[in-house]
C-alpha cells in the first residue's frame, strides 16, 4: 500500500484537502509519523506535507508575546537565540533525540506528536491476538484493568511551553482560536489532542516576562535518541528574591503532561535561599502527579523515583543568581 | 509494491546534479537514493530514524534519510558520502578515518562521516564532548566510538589546522 503526498501552498489549499479526503494526515518534518508507517504501524492514505505553506517558520517577539512559526524546527530554536527566560523551552528543544531528528522535527508536530506505548509502538509482528484499544480492542497492555488507552505522551517540548504559560493558534475555514497548550491535550491515550479535523497548527505563542526564569530536565537511559522516560520543566517568576509564580510540569507523566500544583503552592512565596529546604516536600507533593505506567524501558515505581530526580534537578538549577 | 497512484516528479540537486525523477509519491529518500540514483554507500538499517547509518546532508544539514519522504527534498540539495571524495581522491575525513581504524564493518561510515562533515564545517575546532554529542544520533556496533573521535579530531587538523 502506498500513499498519495500533496504539498499545498497555502493554509486555504490545506483545508480544501482536508475536507475533501477523509484520510489525509498532516505532516510537518514527518519523524514522528514515517517511522510508524516504515514499521507498518499505521497507514495513511495521503500525506499533506506543510513544508510549502507560507508564514509558518521562523520566531518574532511582538510586544509582550513570543511568536514561533509551527513549522520551525527544533534544531532553529535551538540556535535562534531566544532569551535565557524561555530556558526550558531552549533546553528541551536541544535534547529532543538526535541532531538528525532535531534537523527535521518542528515544534507543531512536537507539540502534537502520538502518544507512545510498550505494545502499539513495536513491530506488528510481535503484537498479540487481542487487540488494544488503540487498534480497536478493549484492553490495554500498558496497563491492565484499565478502561481506556493510557500510552504515555512523550513530548519534550510540550511540558516546557505548558511551564511558560505557552498557548497554540488553531486556524480552520471558520477563522482562527488560540488555546493554552494544557487544554489541548485531552484525558486520554488516543486521539487525545482537543483539534478539529479541519484546524493546522499555525503558531505558539509565549508570554514575555522579564521575571521569567525556568529550566528544563529529562531522564533517560542512554543520552541521546531516546524519548524521556520522565520530565520536568519548572519556571518561577520572581520579584526580587521572593517566588511570586512557580509552575512545574511533569513530561511523560501519562497520558499528557501534568501540572503539580500542590508542589507549586509549596514554592509561592518562598525566597531562593528557603527553596532547598522546601525541596524534599516539593518533590514527593510533584511525584504524586506521575501515573504508574510502565514504559518499554523501566516499570512504574522507576519512572516515578526518576520523575522526582528530574524534579529535584529542574528547580535546583533555577536557584543559580540570574545571569550565570 | 505495485501502485496505481499517479507518480510524482521530483526535482533535486544530488550531489551537485541537478535530477528529475518520477517517483511514488511516498517513496523515502533512502529508497531514491538507493533504488533510483544507485548510490548504494547510504546503508538503510532500522527504519526508524534511530540508528543513523541512513544519514545524508540536505541542504547541509544531517538528516535520516529513511525517515524523510524524497517529496520533501523538492528543490533541495542532497549530499551523499559519494560526493565527498573529489578527482579519485578521498576527503580529509576519509583519510583520518582509515588512519585512526575508525571503520570497522562500514555500515554506519557513510553516515557517521556525513554528520561529521556538517559538523566541521560549523565548528572548526571542536571538543570531545561536542564531537559526542554532534555524533549522538549515529549508532556504531564495532568500534567503540574511541576510534571515531580521534578520526573526527584528526579530520579537524586536516581540514582547519591546530586550534591556535
Amino acid at each position: 500500500m502506498h500513499s498519495q503526498v500533496k504539498f499545498p501552498v497555502s493554509l486555504q489549499e490545506t483545508w480544501a484537502i482536508l475536507k475533501e479526503e477523509p484520510g489525509a494526515f498532516l505532516v510537518a518534518g514527518g519523524t514522528d509519523s514515517i517511522p510508524r508507517a516504515n514499521q507498518r504501524i499505521e497507514f495513511h492514505p495521503l500525506y499533506v506535507c506543510l513544508d510549502r505553506v507560507p508564514g509558518l517558520k521562523g520566531w518574532s517577539l511582538e510586544g509582550e508575546t513570543y511568536t514561533i512559526g509551527a513549522m520551525t524546527t527544533l534544531v532553529e530554536i535551538q540556535e535562534s537565540g531566544l532569551d535565557p527566560s524561555l530556558g526550558a523551552l531552549l533546553q528541551a528543544a536541544s535534547q529532543v533525540a538526535s541532531p538528525q531528528i532535531r534537523n527535521r522535527a518542528t515544534i507543531g508536530g512536537n507539540i502534537l506528536q502520538e502518544n507512545r506505548c510498550i505494545y502499539f509502538n513495536q513491530s506488528v509482528s510481535w503484537r498479540r491476538q487481542d487487540c488494544c484499544f488503540k487498534l480497536g480492542g478493549n484492553l490495554c497492555y500498558q496497563y491492565r484493568g484499565s478502561k481506556d488507552c493510557v500510552a504515555l505522551f512523550q513530548s519534550d517540548v510540550a511540558p516546557a511551553l505548558m511551564a511558560l504559560n505557552g498557548s497554540v493558534v488553531l486556524e480552520s475555514p471558520r477563522g482562527q482560536r488560540v488555546l493554552p497548550l494544557e487544554q489541548i491535550y485531552l484525558n486520554r491515550g488516543r486521539n487525545n489532542k482537543a483539534l478539529e479535523k479541519d484546524e493546522v497548527l499555525t503558531k505558539v505563542l509565549i508570554p514575555a516576562d522579564k521575571r521569567l526564569r525556568s529550566a528544563y530536565v529529562r531522564e533517560t537511559i542512554r543520552g541521546s535518541i531516546d524519548f524521556p522516560l520522565i520530565s520536568c520543566a519548572a519556571a518561577f517568576w520572581m520579584e526580587g528574591e521572593r517566588i511570586a509564580q512557580a509552575q512545574i510540569v511533569v513530561g511523560c507523566a501519562g497520558v499528557r503532561p501534568a501540572r503539580a500544583q500542590r508542589a507549586e503552592g509549596l514554592l509561592v512565596e518562598a525566597t531562593l535561599s528557603q527553596v532547598p529546604e522546601l525541596l524534599p516536600k516539593v518533590v514527593e507533593e510533584a511525584k504524586r502527579v506521575i501515573m504508574p505506567f510502565r514504559d518499554s524501558r523501566v516499570d512504574g515505581p522507576a519512572r516515578k523515583t526518576l520523575g522526582g530526580e528530574a524534579v529535584r534537578k529542574a528547580i535546583l538549577s533555577l536557584l543559580a543568581p540570574a545571569g550565570q | 509494491m505495485p501502485t496505481n497512484l499517479p507518480p510524482l516528479c521530483l526535482t533535486i540537486t544530488v550531489n551537485g546534479q541537478k535530477r528529475q525523477d518520477w517517483i511514488i509519491p511516498d517513496m523515502t529518500l533512502l529508497h531514491y537514493l538507493r533504488d533510483i540514483c544507485g548510490l548504494f554507500g547510504t546503508k538503510k538499517a532500522c527504519g526508524a530514524g534511530e540508528c543513523g547509518a541512513c544519514t545524508v546532508l540536505l541542504n547541509g544539514r544531517p538528516v535520516y534519510s529513511c525517515i524523510t519522504l524524497a517529496a520533501q527534498a523538492m528543490d533541495c540539495q542532497v549530499e551523499t558520502i559519494e560526493g565527498l571524495g573529489q578527482d579519485g581522491k578521498l576527503h580529509p575525513i576519509q583519510e583520518a578515518f582509515l588512519e585512526c581504524g575508525a571503520v570497522q564493518c562500514g555500515f554506519c561510515t557513510p553516515g557517521i562521516i556525513l554528520t561529521a562533515k556538517a559538523f566541521l564545517e560549523r565548528n572548526h575546532h571542536p571538543s570531545d564532548q561536542e564531537i559526542r554529542q554532534a555524533l549522538a544520533g549515529n549508532l556504531c556496533r564495532c568500534t567503540g566510538y574511541v576510534q571515531i573521535l580521534e578520526a573526527v579530531k584528526l579530520a579537524a587538523e586536516k581540514m582547519y589546522g591546530k586550534e591556535a
